[in-house]
This record gives structure tokens, C-alpha cells and sequence, in this order.
């Protein structure tokens, strides 16, 4: 530990080696005079009279101008100095009070010289402290420059709907209106990382990332008796934490495994083994999610996971390389409620060796497997239908080729529980998924029957052609059975124009929520294509078309056929009573297309 | 008027021999050292437009020719050549 000297100790310090040279200097000076007083009063005492012309005593000294000595008696160099008549010196006295005065001065310099000794000896600690503090204010900034390593990632845009609907959401957090609302328009920003790295030791990393997020709900707040507080929640842009985990990368050193030098464990809150991935191989996540990033997977998860490249030959070419972990079911954004745990793993094949990552082709497959985020006494409870608490899985097949002026993939989706209506509706849904119903209800005075229920004004049924409850109930039933399977198949790549700093880019999906229900009013494509220009090593902009086409012809679905899934006839949604026959028209949701203006700043 | 004769002709392309001998003898001659002109004929170093996306970061990496860059690599190199060339 280094002794750092606080202002105030080092100042006292340097007044004491001031204080120090300021009594050497006096000392001098005393000496000087006391060696000169000497002199004199010894020639006075000892060398006889001399006369002077008119035969009076005189004292005559004689000085060398170069070597500045006193002498009693002339000689070659030297210069009379003074007359002093004899008579006025008193040698018995002056010799007394010399005496006295020399004492007094020897008292003196021996006083002096044990303030000096101590002076010097303190002075010698100070100036060894001084010699050790400097170098210590260095190493702490050196530790700290190569130890310490800030980042920043943001991604803004404009949007502007043509055609507003309900969907899942485009980029993280991002909202828009629904149906009815066309020429909406916003500027948003989806993403802020501050990226924090700490290197401790060189197989030891800490990442911390807070993210800014937009959040959604109010509550508001009722204090006292008649007090209340408006909420400042809806819309307001919160931060929370995106990544936080430990990462150490000497595991296969130290087991002496070539191959899969470079692997990482990382544990906390982590990126999973496919998103992130996928996100670098497409390159334009600031504009859109990758295929099942905009489903349903997180990007992040809590937990434990394994990743890196593998490297069998000596050629220094990447033949494979392999991400897998167990993670809560929950996303890193919620409470785990389970008692199960899932898991993921990815697999990434390059048969003729990659010389840097994503180079040539590749072949990856990724599995998942875990459960809906309920505790474990609401998901054992007995049921029709699982829902929610069925398990989950997704897998992802793909193709893909990587040069460096373009890229292409192919991705095969498939998928258990794995697109529920909350999915669906993450950018947009109806009020009735919420909590609220819409449209108007029929709740005549006197009970009526309407499509098969009882409807009264204190027993309020959904109007299938007003609002989206009835559709609602539909839907959920549709996705969110506990037996529903996803299949989907994406394409999507980029091309640089030579001699510029433009891209082409563009992502098709082809996604079917639930491939039992035929034909399903779900099935969607989405597509997206745009130009991106690169402006500097740290900034892009891009200018695209976004949408999703729900292609099927509008149909409407009877309740019998609809109680194939999870439908349940008269039952309640938001306490308003759902129809129990006849049919529900509309099923198929409103196209949504939309323009964006996209920039990314990385550092 | 004037006519070409055979030995007006010889001279011409002695003439034209002698020329081309010294141009090329000059340009075989060595300079002293890198001149400024002969730095800027150097190839620029690689541009991140012209480079592909490896990773999105902190920092971002991207391959150009074959090799792997960080962001803040290609911008001190791009920073060094404008430097060198007046930028």
C-alpha cells in the first residue's frame, strides 16, 4: 500500500524543508561573522602593537582582495584593510565578553546543528514519500486505462405508417396504433447501451450494459384522504439493465484444448445463443428483428452459457463454432416463477473453414426447449388445455453464405407454444388483449338472446361487428392452446454497391402461428427492404419500407369450428360475455405497411 | 519544299533513340527518398463502406480483405491517410 500524502501533510512538509534551508542559510552567515569577529579580537589579543606614524598604537590588518584572509601583516597580494587605534580596544574586556558571546554562539551552532541534522533526516523521508507517490498516481491510471473500456451503442428512427395495424413489434419496445390510425407517425429511440468492461485480470471480463427502454402502464396513485399523483410511467423512457455477467475465457487454456482456444464461459445475464448471433450475420438490426427475435425470443437471458469457435487444424480457420447455456424461462426483463430451468444450444458449421467470422458457408442449427414463464402450483393445476403452461420450443435451421461485400441465408423455423397472442399483438394489439374492451356492446334492457347468450345491460356480450373482443377470443384460442405449432421459413441478405458507401438490404418471413388451424387467419408475411449508407466507422443511416401482410382472404370462422382449439362459447373476456354461436367475421387482421428512417451509432 | 532524305531520316531517329534512352535513364534514376508525391501514390487504407460487418459493438469489427479491423482501427487508419494527404 502506498502512502499518499493528503494537500494539507504535504504542504506542511515543504514548509519544513523551506524552514530547513532558510536556518542553514542563517547558520552560514553566523559562522561567517562569528570566523571574521574571531580574527579580529585574536589579532587584537595576541599581535603586538603596531604604531603608527606619529608613534600612536595603531591595529593594522591587511586583507586579500582574492582570497578575501585577514592578515595582521603586510605581504605580496594584500591591502590595507583598517587602522584601529590601540587605546580604543580593551583587550581584557573584549576578550571576556568574546569569550561569552563565543559560548553563547557554540551553544548556538550545536543547537543549530542537531535542527539541521533533524531537518535533513526529515527532508531524506520526505523526498523518499514524494518519489513513491508519483509512481504509485501512475500505475493507478495505467491500471485503470488498460483495465476499463467504455461503449455505446444507439438506434433512432422516423416512422411513418401508411397503413396502421395490429403486429408484433418491429425493434424493441416499438409501439404504433392500429387499425383506423393510418399516417401515424413517430421518432423513437429503441436502443442506448452504455457498455461497461472491466478486464481485472486477462482471462476475467465484467460487462455491465444499462439500456434505456420506453415503458408502457400508469398506475396511478391515491395518498391520504383525498390526494392523488397523476403516474409519469406511460411512455416515459426508463433504463434497465440489458447485460450484466462475468466472462472468463482461460477455461480450454488451462485444460490444454487447442481446438477451442478463444471459448467463454459467461454467466448472469447474457446474450442467448442464437439472437445476437443472427443479429451480426444479418448486419441491420437497427433497422428490424431477426425472424424469431421478432416472434418471441429475447435477445437476453439469465443464466449460465458456453460459447466459441472451434479450430481443429493447424490453419488457424474456424471450422465450427458452438453457443449453448440453461437459462430462466422467464426474459431477463420478468420474474422467474418456475421451477424448471430452459435450455438452448447453437451449432455452426463452416465445411470449408472460415478465416474470420461468418466467412464462406455455413450451416447452423439451434434448439430450445423450456417452459412458459407460471409458478408451479398455477401450471400443475388441472386443465383442458395446457395454454401458457405448455412447454416451448424453437428451432431454427439455416443456410448461409457470407462474403464481404455481400450475404445471403436461408432460415428454417420451428416452433411448439412458441407465438402466443401477446406475441402477436407485442407492438400492437386490440384493447381487449389488454384489459379493456372495445368497440360497443349489446346490453339491452330487457335479457336478450344474442349469439347464443343472454345479454342484458348488467350481462354485457360482445358485438362481433363492433370492436375486436369477439376477434380477440378467437385469436387467443387460436394461438394459446397449449398445442399450437409454429413453421416458418425466412430469407435475407445484403449487397454493397461497389465504389459506394450504399447497401441493399432486405428480409423476407413467411410465418404460420399455428399450422393445425387450416387455413389459419394468422398466417402473415413480412417483408423489409431498404438502403443503408455508411457514413463513418461508427455511424449508419438507413431508408426502408417495413410490413406485414396477413394474405389470407378475410374470413370468418364459426364457433363450432373454433372450439376445435381453446374457444370456449359464453365464456368471459373482460367480464363481457363472448359468443356462444353463430359465427365471428374478421379474423384476418389489417396489412400494416410502413417507411422508416433508421441510424445506428456504434463506438 | 522541303525533301526527306535518307540521311535527314537517320537523324530523325537517332534523335528519337538518344530521347527515349535519357527519358528512360532519368526514370531509372533513384530519388533520395519518399517524397511527398510518392506517398500519395501509396493505396489508401481500407474504407469501413467497403468492408463487411463482422460484429455491432463496442467496439464493431469488419473484415476487409481478408482481415479483421475494429472500428476504431479503420478510423485511425483512414484519420493517418487523410493526415498524410492534406485531408
Amino acid at each position: 500500500m502506498v502512502d499518499l500524502c493528503c494537500p494539507d501533510t504535504c504542504f506542511s512538509k515543504l514548509d519544513k524543508e523551506k524552514d530547513m534551508k532558510t536556518t542553514i542559510s542563517k547558520l552560514r552567515s553566523l559562522l561567517l561573522v562569528l570566523a571574521t569577529g574571531l580574527l579580529v579580537i585574536g589579532l587584537a589579543g595576541n599581535l603586538p602593537a603596531q604604531d603608527s606614524a606619529d608613534s600612536m598604537p595603531m591595529l593594522r590588518l591587511y586583507i586579500n582582495p582574492k582570497t578575501k584572509v585577514v592578515y595582521s601583516e603586510p605581504g605580496p597580494g594584500r591591502r590595507l584593510l583598517s587602522e584601529i587605534p590601540m587605546s580604543t580596544v580593551n583587550s581584557s574586556e573584549v576578550l571576556r565578553k568574546t569569550e561569552a558571546q563565543l559560548k553563547e554562539n557554540q551553544q548556538q551552532i550545536s543547537e543549530l546543528q542537531q535542527k539541521n541534522e533533524h531537518l535533513e533526516a526529515s527532508n531524506f523521508d520526505l523526498n523518499k514519500q514524494m518519489a513513491e507517490i508519483k509512481p504509485a498516481w501512475r500505475d493507478y491510471i495505467n491500471n485503470f486505462q488498460d483495465k476499463f473500456r467504455v461503449g455505446a451503442l444507439f438506434y433512432a428512427d422516423y416512422r411513418f405508417y401508411t397503413h396502421a395495424g395490429f403486429q408484433p413489434q418491429e425493434l424493441t419496445q416499438l409501439t404504433n396504433l392500429g387499425p383506423g390510425n393510418n399516417n401515424y407517425n413517430s421518432f423513437d429511440i429503441t436502443r442506448t447501451y452504455l457498455n461497461f468492461f472491466f478486464f481485472p485480470t486477462p482471462d476475467w471480463t465484467l460487462r455491465i450494459t444499462p439500456n434505456m427502454y420506453k415503458t408502457i402502464g400508469s398506475s396511478n396513485d391515491k395518498v391520504g384522504a383525498s390526494t392523488g399523483f397523476g403516474s409519469n410511467l406511460d411512455g416515459d423512457l426508463g433504463v434497465r439493465i440489458k447485460y450484466a455477467n462475468i466472462q472468463y475465457s482461460a477455461l480450454w487454456d488451462k485444460l490444454g484444448v487447442s481446438a477451442l482456444q478463444g471459448g467463454k464461459v459467461l454467466i448472469g445475464e447474457i446474450a442467448n445463443p442464437l439472437v445476437g448471433w443472427e443479429e451480426d450475420l444479418y448486419n441491420y438490426r437497427y433497422v428490424n428483428l431477426t425472424p424469431w427475435n421478432y416472434l418471441s425470443l429475447s435477445s437476453t437471458q439469465v443464466g449460465i452459457g458456453f460459447e466459441g469457435p472451434i479450430k481443429p487444424f493447424a490453419d488457424e480457420k474456424t471450422y465450427a463454432d458452438y453457443s449453448f447455456g440453461v437459462y430462466d424461462n422467464s426474459s431477463f426483463h420478468a420474474f422467474e416463477q418456475t421451477d424448471t430451468k430452459q435450455g438452448m444450444a447453437r451449432v455452426s458449421i463452416y465445411p470449408f473453414g472460415s478465416t474470420w467470422r461468418f466467412q464462406g458457408l455455413g450451416l447452423t442449427g439451434f434448439y430450445n426447449y423450456g417452459y412458459g414463464n407460471t409458478a408451479p402450483d398455477s401450471a400443475q393445476a388441472v386443465t383442458a388445455l395446457k395454454g401458457p403452461d405448455a412447454h416451448i420450443t424453437r428451432i431454427a435451421a439455416l443456410l448461409h453464405y457470407t462474403a464481404e461485400q455481400w450475404g445471403v441465408a436461408g432460415e428454417f423455423d420451428y416452433g411448439n407454444n412458441a407465438f402466443s397472442a401477446a406475441n402477436l399483438f407485442s407492438g400492437s394489439g386490440p384493447s381487449d388483449e389488454f384489459g379493456t374492451a372495445s368497440g360497443t356492446q349489446y346490453g339491452p334492457k330487457t335479457a336478450k338472446t344474442f349469439y347464443g347468450n343472454s345479454c342484458s345491460s348488467s350481462a354485457l356480450c360482445y358485438n362481433p361487428y363492433s370492436g375486436f373482443g369477439a376477434q380477440t377470443g378467437a385469436w387467443n384460442a387460436l394461438l394459446n392452446n397449449g398445442q399450437s405449432r409454429q413453421i416458418g421459413m425466412d430469407i435475407f441478405g445484403h449487397y454493397h454497391i461497389p465504389d459506394t458507401a450504399f447497401t441493399l438490404f432486405g428480409m423476407f418471413q413467411w410465418f404460420q402461428p399455428n399450422d393445425k388451424v387450416n387455413p389459419d387467419p394468422l398466417d402473415f408475411q413480412r417483408f423489409i427492404a431498404g438502403l443503408s449508407y455508411q457514413y463513418n466507422e461508427y455511424l449508419r443511416f438507413a431508408v426502408d419500407s417495413q410490413n406485414v401482410l396477413f394474405y389470407h382472404n378475410q374470413q370468418a370462422e364459426s364457433v363450432p369450428w373454433l372450439e376445435q382449439f381453446n374457444y370456449v362459447p359464453g365464456s368471459k373476456l373482460n367480464s363481457i360475455l363472448l359468443p356462444k354461436t353463430g359465427t365471428i367475421p374478421f379474423l384476418v387482421p389489417r396489412d400494416t405497411h410502413s417507411i422508416f428512417a433508421n441510424v445506428e451509432f456504434a463506438y | 519544299m522541303i525533301v526527306k532524305t535518307g540521311y535527314w531520316r537517320r537523324g530523325l531517329r537517332l534523335a528519337g533513340a538518344l530521347l527515349g534512352i535519357g527519358i528512360s535513364g532519368c526514370s531509372a534514376m533513384p530519388f533520395g527518398g519518399v517524397s511527398a508525391p510518392q506517398a500519395s501514390a501509396k493505396a489508401p487504407p481500407p474504407m469501413v463502406q467497403n468492408c463487411g460487418i463482422v460484429s455491432i459493438g463496442s467496439p464493431s469489427n469488419y473484415a476487409c480483405d481478408g482481415k479483421v479491423y475494429t472500428a476504431f482501427q479503420l478510423a485511425k487508419l483512414r484519420q493517418d491517410w487523410e493526415k498524410s494527404h492534406g485531408g
